[in-house]
């Protein structure tokens, strides 16, 4: 299957899904999607997207290895490549860095108060993740 | 002790009936009923429509070529099975006490027992009419006809074309009186007997002496008189209707299109809905099966979340399966089974979270099957294997266990598996790692750990055998890397397996 083929398939499926409603949050991984096949999508199809979620109060959350989304992203988090951490010669787990791009919640003085709960930072800046050895039973 | 009451529903043209509730479409037009075997064929049956035409029972094939628009149909006695089941279970809402009557002509005649049912479908007139509308639903046209006595019933309801025939106790001798000897359903020789007396009705046989009668006759000469004055005993012998939703039709040329299935599927669906509707059930699955030119079989099973009774869910959920798997020929024949299930109420929380409505899920998870495959929709399950990558997919449901309060959410590793794995060049100092190249550039280990081993299936062809590294790279630009590469023993390849998101 061709990376075209690949990425109409996978925002057919996403656009189903938002169209059908009631999920609270849907993440469509664009994580092995090259940049240059990313970038292609419409900005008219990421619009929709976002019209949709307005809508039917589900978040979209994508994957992807460059923010695409553009003007129609909420919210952007750029993830910075992660450090191992050891214990010996074993890895335990990886520590992550994560920074808020840009955050359309927090622009400007908000005069209409919103019917959705704004995104709630949780750990904001850096968490660690453990690996499934690693994590006490 | 209730009165006796018996309610004879008459069903004309049977077999026409049968393949005309199937096909709406025909349902204007003039239709003729043949059977026997080519050439040989005959009208055995035909629409009231046709009847104006001039058709006539027992034409032949050669003489119906000379009337225009009529529309000629096979019989089909798998058909005409399905609508007896229909039509008896239609009356089983009315009484469990229901019995087939024989008959010589193409009608099918059932006796209903309704003794004591005045109080919940009120007076015999209204339960009558009420009776008319519930079949008329399955799409067919009955003749009903209501008495004390059993067989007056089934003699009247001949007549009843334009409105149920409601016969008072005491009356039925006198309403027989007009009909003609051959409601009795006469043999041969006691009709030619009756015709050399001279007696031509009902009346002018209740009015013979019965001795005389005995003596001439023997004992079918009273039991006939007895049917004659309306005052024959009957024991009642109800059958047990087996509740099975099914529904067949044969078609004269083989249908390619699936529109045109699925146009013959919309009534047939509708006759189970209605069916099983009047026990208070759903369907909870669905199965097609297409008989196809040239013999074989193709079978189609649909399942929904939950037990629908929505026609256009599934519809859509058969239009979506059989476009995904279209018949390999043209399809002859079409039967529909069902199983029932109970129709389900789901009580939401007022502070539970949002989920997704079951049967809309349905149908988008049955879109994205269409559009993406059917094996790569559902839900990832691990299978019980230490092999990398060994999962299955399973059917996509909506957990309803929700996190215990209190417990800590804790944050694991994610790994984003290369699918096929990427094959490497790798650089070593002796066991050491020193770099690798992906995509043409070169990573430099700046961390490494391992080598785990894992091996497994060594009982079998299967057989795998691998090591592992979990690896921290890095390129000259600063491009870092963390991997899981794997060294597969039995091949000599290293591999990209997986890179940690």
């Amino acid at each position: 299957m061709s990376p075209w083929q690949a990425l109409d398939q996978a925002l057919r499926a996403a656009d189903l899904l938002l169209q059908g409603g009631g999920f609270s949050a849907i993440v469509l991984d664009l994580g092995s999607v090259a940049p240059e096949f990313a970038w292609r999508i419409p900005l008219a199809t990421w619009f929709r997207f976002r019209a949709t979620c307005e809508r039917s109060r589900v978040s979209l959350l994508v994957l992807s290895r460059h923010s695409c989304a553009r003007s129609s992203a909420e919210l952007v988090v750029r993830l910075e490549a992660g450090c191992m951490q050891a214990q010996s010669k074993v890895m335990t787990g990886v520590r992550y860095r994560a920074v808020t791009e840009r955050n359309r919640s927090e622009d400007g003085e908000g005069r209409v108060v919103p019917i959705r709960k704004g995104p709630q930072p949780e750990r904001p800046g850096e968490w660690f993740s453990a690996a499934a050895w690693a994590q006490a039973r | 002790m209730n009165e006796p009451l018996y309610f004879c529903v008459y069903v004309p043209e049977f077999p026409a009936q049968s393949l005309l509730r199937l096909r709406p479409d025909l349902a204007h037009a003039a239709v003729a009923v043949l059977s026997g075997e080519p050439p040989l064929q005959v009208v055995y049956s035909a629409n009231s429509h046709a009847f104006r035409l001039g058709i006539a029972l027992g034409m032949t094939k050669a003489e119906l070529d000379s009337f225009d628009g009529l529309t000629l149909l096979k019989r089909s006695e798998f058909e005409e099975r399905c609508a007896r089941s229909a039509l008896l279970e239609a009356a089983g809402a009315f009484t469990p006490r229901i019995e087939v009557q024989p008959t010589t002509s193409s009608a099918f005649v059932m006796a209903l027992d309704m003794a004591g049912t005045a109080r919940i479908f009120g007076s015999p007139a209204q339960a009558a009419s009420r009776m008319l509308q519930v079949l008329s639903t399955l799409f067919f046209f009955v003749q009903i006809a209501v008495s004390c006595n059993l067989q007056v019933a089934v003699c009247l309801a001949t007549r009843a074309r334009k409105s149920p025939v409601i016969v008072a106790q005491g009356e039925e001798g006198a309403r027989l009186h007009a009909l003609p000897l051959a409601a009795l359903h006469l043999n041969t020789k006691q009709a030619e007997v009756f015709e050399l007396w001279g007696l031509r009705t009902i009346g002018e046989l209740a009015a013979l002496p019965e001795v005389e009668l005995v003596v001439r006759l023997g004992q079918e000469g009273k039991r006939l008189r007895l049917l004659a004055r309306g005052e024959h005993p009957h024991l009642m012998i109800p059958v047990e209707p087996v509740f099975a939703l099914e529904e067949f039709v044969a078609f004269d040329a083989p249908v390619d299109l699936l529109e045109s299935l699925l146009f013959v599927l919309g009534p047939m669906l509708d006759q189970l809905l209605a069916r099983a509707q009047n026990r208070a059930f759903a369907l909870a699955s669905l199965t097609v099966k297409l008989g196809l030119d040239g013999g074989g079989e193709h079978e189609r099973t649909i399942k929904p979340a939950l037990p629908v009774l929505q026609r256009e869910v599934l519809l859509k959920l058969l239009h979506l399966d059989l476009q995904a798997h279209p018949p390999p020929a043209g399809v002859v024949s079409l039967h529909v089974h069902a199983e029932p299930g109970d129709r389900s109420k789901v009580q939401l929380g007022l502070f539970a979270p949002q989920l997704p409505e079951a049967l809309r899920l349905d149908v988008t998870l049955a879109r994205i099957a269409a559009l993406v495959g059917e094996n790569r929709v559902g839900r990832a399950r691990l299978l019980d294997d230490h092999r990398p990558d060994s999962f299955t997919m399973e059917r996509f449901t909506v957990a309803d266990v929700s996190p215990a309060k209190g417990t800590e959410v804790r944050h694991s590793v994610a790994l984003r598996r290369c699918r096929p794995p990427l094959p490497l060049f790798v650089q070593q100092e002796g066991r050491r790692f020193t770099a690798f190249y992906l995509h043409g550039k070169r990573y430099a280990v700046q961390e490494a750990y391992g080598p785990w081993r894992r091996s497994g299936a060594w009982w079998s062809s299967d057989i795998w055998s691998s090591e592992e590294w979990d690896i921290r790279a890095a390129t000259q630009t600063e491009d870092t890397l963390l991997c899981l590469i794997t060294h597969d023993l039995l091949h000599h390849q290293w591999q990209l397996e997986a890179l940690y998101d």
